[in-house]
């Protein structure tokens, strides 16, 4: 949406002279071709591919609607929505509330804030890389840190996995997910400083404590940033694939327990070489996403609010 | 009053971020360490063309270890010096992100010129026309040990070189069995019940710092010792050789034998079995007993620091003659159908396994030698653990059970079903006739097999 507004934008710019235009499409061309090239094209190959057969090895050969129907008889597509839809519904608002609440305790004027926030951050920058992933197979594996510490007061089995049991290890992948708040709160905390101290001043006047303050005037105000976090948060989350990948070392396993939706898709594609049924597994996810995005619009006029 | 807010609130900080930065130190991660191509020899070889032959760049991809690459990158340094216009260019990767590297590779019209194949894939690039027909280019194979160059063959086509030969093997960590004052039984008479129990005595001994065997209920290639032991075969011509009453006794066996405390617990042993060899049970001396192939002794003796012992699986019967091995190719080399070099492509593969100086760099990293000839030159200059390898090779030749045959199309996935199906097992969520059925059932649907 956002490159067709770019466009309509440039065109108006062309009435005031052609000169103008040429400048700002040379300016523009390394992005375009990126658009081109790296999100369109793949997009629309992937579009064109879920219609067809496409063993990987050999060329694809069109086969309809085949690979849509079938989705809906696969068990294992229904096991990784079920699984991703946890994720998000759980891990989102956890990592949220965590990222709110550490940006309000950060957003005091504290001595060394920089240095707090950057700590904060700092599991944002390695929470998807594969090496944290590879450090919580040791955190939450047999005889990890978890299960040894636990063992110590005689709560768990110092054998016990909690990465390979499949009661408990989609919720070390939550856990993950939450641990890398950094985003959402730098946000929060950019978001807080736009409220204006008046607000807090008057209301202290009148004597409302901080809990009524916070209630009263940060919330409501502070809805339109919740707001984007959510939507951009509940994508992300969807998409989730390196924590589960190497986690389970590519498996979604014990018994499919981690198998999120991209890495089924995955799965399906570069594993089990069916990249015209990994296509539509895409483009399925593409619908579901943008039904959450839509639904996530249609309540927000309900309770975002804008202080124009 | 605002003062000790924030003072409170600088100390809570702290708090918090002291205990991320602790979980952050916690444990011992080691870093992945991927298997970096080695860039730096392959520019060096580019500087060095030859003026009197016609410069050639081939592309050379293989699965491995550190130890595999060093090897190879000094064969290929050998050929060097006799081949100066031809520069390989090497890619290496670990196993399991190796085929969705090559799948990508050879989907995107970029195949390698010399490809590491396995058995559990051949199939799938051989019937989609991705391999040349070694015989068609006059691949030299005279010399080659009985078996291996058919092990090649799909459809009757030589689509695949066999690099080394291994086979199935028990491998004994002395130090376990010396620690719980056990010793170590004969391999030629045990049976998968004296293994059961010798497996618990250990355990017990060990008080929970060791564990009795490597629980083996979703290792494909153990699993198939025991289809072979009962007459059935993992794989055939056309589709599976076994059926879900077959694999049961399996599934019971390793499910009665954990719940015995002859193996680890479920979720550890589900652990276990997607950990690199190196930090696996047997490589950090937490099992008496494993399954490996028998090229791996040398990587899980270094990974131990222990002596390691080479043991026939057991058999039913209590006699080796019935133990139905087999010598397997550990792994093979293909041509990409698409080489613009056939000839150069010949040479390359005909000097991997038929060189004797470079067979001598290679010793059994990738198996025994499949070269009669380089077999007999190299096996004086082998070190102990290579030669304990060729040893045992050599004393089963005489028990090896016949039949079987690479995988069709889709068998690759074998093992990863073979474990949705297990992991429940052992866990309790399904019981074995269950899981067997759900095994056979998605196996054959992946194979396209009604």
């Amino acid at each position: 949406m956002s490159a067709l507004n770019e466009l309509a934008n440039l065109r108006q710019v062309s009435d005031k002279g052609k000169k103008q235009n040429k400048t700002a499409f040379i300016f523009l061309a390394p992005w375009l071709a990126g658009l081109v090239l790296i999100t369109a094209a793949p997009l629309v190959a992937s579009l064109v591919l879920s219609f067809t057969d496409y063993p990987l090895l050999k060329a694809p050969t069109f086969n309809g609607l085949d690979n849509y129907i079938k989705i809906f008889s696969d068990k294992r597509f229904r096991k990784s929505l079920k699984v991703t839809l946890t994720y998000v519904l759980v891990s989102t608002p956890l990592q949220l509330a965590l990222a709110l609440a550490i940006a309000v305790l950060l957003n005091r004027g504290m001595k060394g804030l920089a240095f707090y926030r950057s700590i904060f951050y700092l599991p944002s920058l390695m929470g998807s890389s594969v090496a944290i992933a590879m450090l919580w197979r040791q955190v939450f594996g047999s005889q990890g840190l978890v299960s040894t510490v636990l063992a110590k007061f005689g709560l768990a089995d110092p054998a016990q996995s909690w990465i390979a049991d499949p009661k408990t290890s989609l919720v070390t992948i939550i856990l993950l997910h939450v641990w890398t708040f950094g985003s959402p709160m730098v946000i929060f905390l950019a978001g807080l400083r736009q409220i204006p101290m008046m607000y807090y001043e008057a209301a202290a006047v009148d004597g409302a404590n901080k809990w009524t303050q916070f209630w009263n005037i940060t919330m409501p105000l502070l809805t339109p940033v919740i707001f984007f976090n959510l939507v951009m948060q509940i994508i992300g989350a969807f998409q989730s694939f390196t924590q589960a990948f190497v986690v389970s070392n590519g498996t979604g396993g014990p018994v499919d327990s981690t198998l999120f939706y991209s890495l089924y898709v995955y799965q399906q594609g570069f594993v089990q070489f069916r990249m015209g049924y990994a296509s539509a597994l895409a483009w399925v996810l593409v619908v579901i996403v943008g039904a959450f995005t839509a639904v996530n619009f249609f309540f927000s006029k309900y309770w975002v609010f804008y202080d124009d | 009053m605002i003062r000790s807010h924030s003072k409170l609130a600088t100390a809570l900080m702290g708090g918090l971020a002291a205990g991320l930065l602790l979980t952050a130190c916690g444990g011992s991660a080691e870093p992945s360490s991927t298997t970096a191509a080695s860039s730096a020899a392959s520019t060096a070889a580019e500087v060095a063309t030859s003026a009197a032959a016609e410069p050639i760049t081939l592309r050379f991809i293989w699965w491995g270890n550190d130890t595999r690459n060093a090897l190879t990158q000094q064969v290929i340094d050998l050929y060097k010096t006799t081949h100066p216009n031809i520069t390989i260019e090497t890619e290496t990767a670990d196993f399991a992100t190796y085929w969705q590297k090559l799948s990508t590779q050879v989907a995107g019209g970029d195949a390698p010129d010399i490809i590491q194949m396995d058995e559990k894939y051949l199939a799938e690039y051989a019937s989609q026309g991705a391999l040349l027909d070694l015989e068609s280019i006059g691949l030299d194979t005279s010399d080659w040990a009985e078996g291996t160059v058919d092990a090649g063959r799909f459809d009757g086509t030589l689509y695949a070189a066999t690099f080394g030969v291994n086979a199935p093997v028990f491998l004994a960590n002395t130090s376990v069995f010396e620690k719980a004052g056990v010793e170590i039984p004969d391999d030629t008479t045990w049976t998968w019940e004296s293994f059961a129990e010798m497996a618990k005595q250990i355990q017990a001994a060990g008080g929970g710092e060791y564990y009795g065997v490597e629980n083996l209920i979703g290792v494909d290639g153990a699993s198939k010792i025991w289809l072979r032991q009962q007459g059935a075969q993992q794989f055939t011509s056309d589709g599976i050789g076994f059926t879900a009453a077959d694999i049961q006794p399996w599934f019971e066996y390793w499910k009665q034998l954990m719940d015995e405390g002859g193996t680890a617990p479920a979720t550890a042993t589900i652990e276990n079995q997607t950990t690199a060899v190196d930090q696996a049970f047997l490589g950090t001396n937490r099992v008496a007993i494993g399954f490996q192939w028998s090229n791996q002794v040398n990587a899980v003796q270094n990974a131990s620091g222990q002596d390691i012992l080479i043991l026939r699986p057991p058999t039913q019967t209590g006699n080796a003659a019935d133990g139905h091995l087999w010598y397997k190719s550990s792994m093979y080399l293909s041509a990409g159908a698409k080489t613009k070099y056939p000839e150069a492509v010949k040479e390359f593969i005909e000097f991997l396994i038929n060189d004797p100086d470079c067979g001598a760099i290679l010793g059994t990293e990738r198996g025994v030698p499949t070269n009669l000839k380089v077999r007999e030159a190299v096996a004086p200059q082998l070190d102990a653990a290579n030669t304990k390898v060729i040893e045992f090779m050599d004393s089963i030749a005489d028990e090896l059970g016949t039949g079987g045959s690479v995988p069709l199309p889709g068998g690759g996935q074998s093992e990863t079903i073979q474990r949705r199906a297990t992991d429940a097992v052992l866990l309790g969520d399904l019981d074995p006739a269950t899981a067997a059925e759900q095994f056979v059932t998605e196996l054959k649907a992946e194979m396209g097999l009604s």
